[in-house]
């Protein structure tokens, strides 16, 4: 049974067809990998199932569940969790506490509670540190806890982004461009993570330029072009495919 | 006991000044401005520092807290503190409907539309006489006392304004260190990645904007009684401005940087009366002074300084222990 499903997306932007009738689904458990030259509606996909963007057409079923038009935080709520391309690290904290709003959906409580500190508060206080911990141990960053995140370099702020997405205990984990920037050594690292996130039970929704880490860790890949599903199929047959070729190599 | 520990040197001071010093005008006069201006600054600083939303029009709510006090007392013949709970809920129920409007806007539109805000209850004191006694206010508010204990002089009201104060740090301080403040900074600090960590943004906006306005609603009723006296002279888009200063002199996002901010921008004026016509150009000159060197705050400044010196030390010792 698919976790998630994508049913005749359709997104414009004035004239511009960004995403035109999109289908697809992901099983649960894999790494599902998205393709594409730039400027294929990658991201654009992702904001439409987060709906950041709302969609013109077409609708998005999450466990079965339609989410197409549920604002973004009632869809984290049901699970689903992301990272962005361009870096959104809440750079007015520190690392820990950047984490530790992951675990807003495992927490509850609310101003007044916290204004007066209610035994209530401090008791959750600890243990959601402990959650947020315990997501940055898995994202190896357990000895940068305490430092502000405005003074750590680009690599980390990548991992730490993961780690906050974590930290909400998602069942879907979109990722954008994860190893965008990173040196060959982190882009490794990156791959074993990624990896990991899938063995504990993540389903993750990649999107990526690195096509040795998509063809070396995804169960599916799904390539887009100009907004339109090229191609869908295993590492292997994408490889092979002489459309996907064309379009990344040119047409001769 | 670690985490509260500035807040107890702070109420420690706060508290002794006047007992050191009963006669001292300074203290008994000078001092309850700084009080309660301290208490606004930092309610503001819940929405402008942890939040990042803008206002002002901040003096609104200070001037319905007031106002409220002053109407329900005098023409209503209203108990003191009914009047104070009345002028809550009255402002409970404009901040709750105006915020989720006004919050959806952003950074400039934000500022005009409570600057807007500010403006048209200004307008409304002014110009409702009927009401609100017009451009002289009205005068002649009723000692306000608690359990049957009159608070009848300058030294009971400065305990009543300190107490006041240091429970809205208190408040303040508890709500930076929680999953609400976290929320807080989290919308400051990217309001996407905020929402998709869960974090209902218009929600928490619309909580602290209503929360906010609360404190200063109460800080009002406090400074009407104090006066004996409301006029709309003290509720101007002008003291909207100066206690958006006072957030950002001392460093946004810090709750003892409003403090500071809010000490400094009320007792400066006073120290440089010396100066005579040259007062205004001074204190200009001094805030701009600290704006262009010190652009974080005051407060922040300093502590960041000292933090980074502890680091530095730090790892002196780390390295002496290992040579």
């Amino acid at each position: 049974m698919p976790l998630l499903e994508v049913k005749g997306l359709e997104k414009s932007f004035g004239g511009l067809k960004a995403i035109t009738d999109l289908s697809f689904s992901v099983p649960e458990g894999q790494i599902f990998s998205i393709i594409g030259p730039n400027g294929a509606g990658k991201t654009t996909l992702f904001n439409l199932l987060t709906n950041i963007y709302k969609p013109t057409k077409g609708s998005i079923f999450f466990n079965k569940k339609d989410i197409t038009k549920l604002p973004p935080f009632k869809i984290a709520a049901l699970g689903i969790s992301r990272t962005f391309q361009n870096l959104q690290v809440f750079m007015n904290m520190n690392v820990v506490e950047n984490v530790m709003v992951g675990c807003h959906l495992r927490s509850k409580s609310g101003l007044f509670a916290s204004a007066f500190r209610l035994p209530s508060v401090i008791a959750e206080e600890k243990r959601v540190r402990d959650m947020a911990l315990e997501a940055l141990e898995f994202c190896g960053l357990k000895d940068y806890s305490s430092q502000p995140a405005s003074a750590l370099p680009y690599g980390i702020l990548k991992k730490l982004e993961i780690a906050r997405a974590l930290a909400s205990k998602p069942r879907l984990l979109l990722m954008d461009e994860p190893a965008a920037g990173l040196n060959d050594t982190e882009t490794m690292e990156l791959c074993r993570l990624i990896e990991a996130i899938r063995d504990s039970g993540i389903t993750v929704l990649l999107v990526e330029h690195n096509m040795g880490l998509v063809m070396e860790i995804s169960q599916t890949v799904l390539v887009l072009n100009y907004g339109r599903l090229l191609a869908k199929g295993s590492p292997r047959d994408i490889q092979k495919n002489p459309e996907v070729i064309a379009a990344y190599l040119g047409e001769g | 006991m670690k985490r509260l520990l500035g807040f107890y040197i702070f109420s420690f001071i706060t508290l002794v000044l006047p007992i050191l010093f009963p006669d001292n005008y300074y203290v008994t006069v000078v001092g309850l401005t700084v009080l309660i201006n301290i208490s606004l600054a930092v309610s503001l600083n819940l929405l402008m520092g942890y939040a990042g939303q803008i206002s002002l029009g901040h003096a609104a709510f200070f001037g319905l807290g007031a106002y409220s006090s002053a109407i329900f007392t005098i023409k209503y013949g209203f108990n003191p503190w009914t009047a104070i709970f009345f002028g809550l809920l009255i402002v409970f129920l404009l901040s709750y409907i105006l915020s989720r409007p006004i919050l959806k806007l952003k950074g400039h539109y934000l500022a005009m539309a409570t600057l807007g805000l500010g403006i048209i209850v200004h307008i409304f004191f002014v110009q409702a006489d009927e009401i609100t006694g017009g451009p002289d206010g009205i005068s002649g508010l009723p000692t306000l006392s608690i359990f049957g204990f009159p608070i009848d002089t300058d030294l009971k009201w400065y305990f009543i304004f300190a107490i006041f104060m240091l429970i809205t740090v208190l408040l303040s301080l508890n709500i930076a260190d929680s999953r609400a403040g976290r929320a807080l900074s989290a919308v400051h600090g990217s309001e996407i990645a905020a929402q998709m960590m869960g974090i209902d943004t218009a929600k928490v906006k619309s909580h602290i904007f209503v929360f906010s306005a609360l404190i200063a609603c109460i800080a009002g009723s406090l400074f009407a009684h104090q006066q004996n006296f409301v006029s709309p002279e003290s509720f101007s888009f002008f003291f909207s401005i100066e206690l958006v200063t006072m957030v950002v002199l001392g460093g946004l996002g810090s709750t003892f940087g409003a403090v500071v901010g809010a000490f400094i921008l009320s007792i400066l004026p006073e120290l440089l009366i010396v100066f005579e016509d040259f007062e205004v150009l001074i204190f200009g000159a001094i805030l701009m002074t600290i704006m262009i060197f010190l652009p974080d705050g005051l407060f922040v400044a300093i502590k960041n300084k000292i933090a980074f010196l502890a680091f530095k030390r730090s790892q002196k010792e780390v390295a002496n222990a290992t040579s």
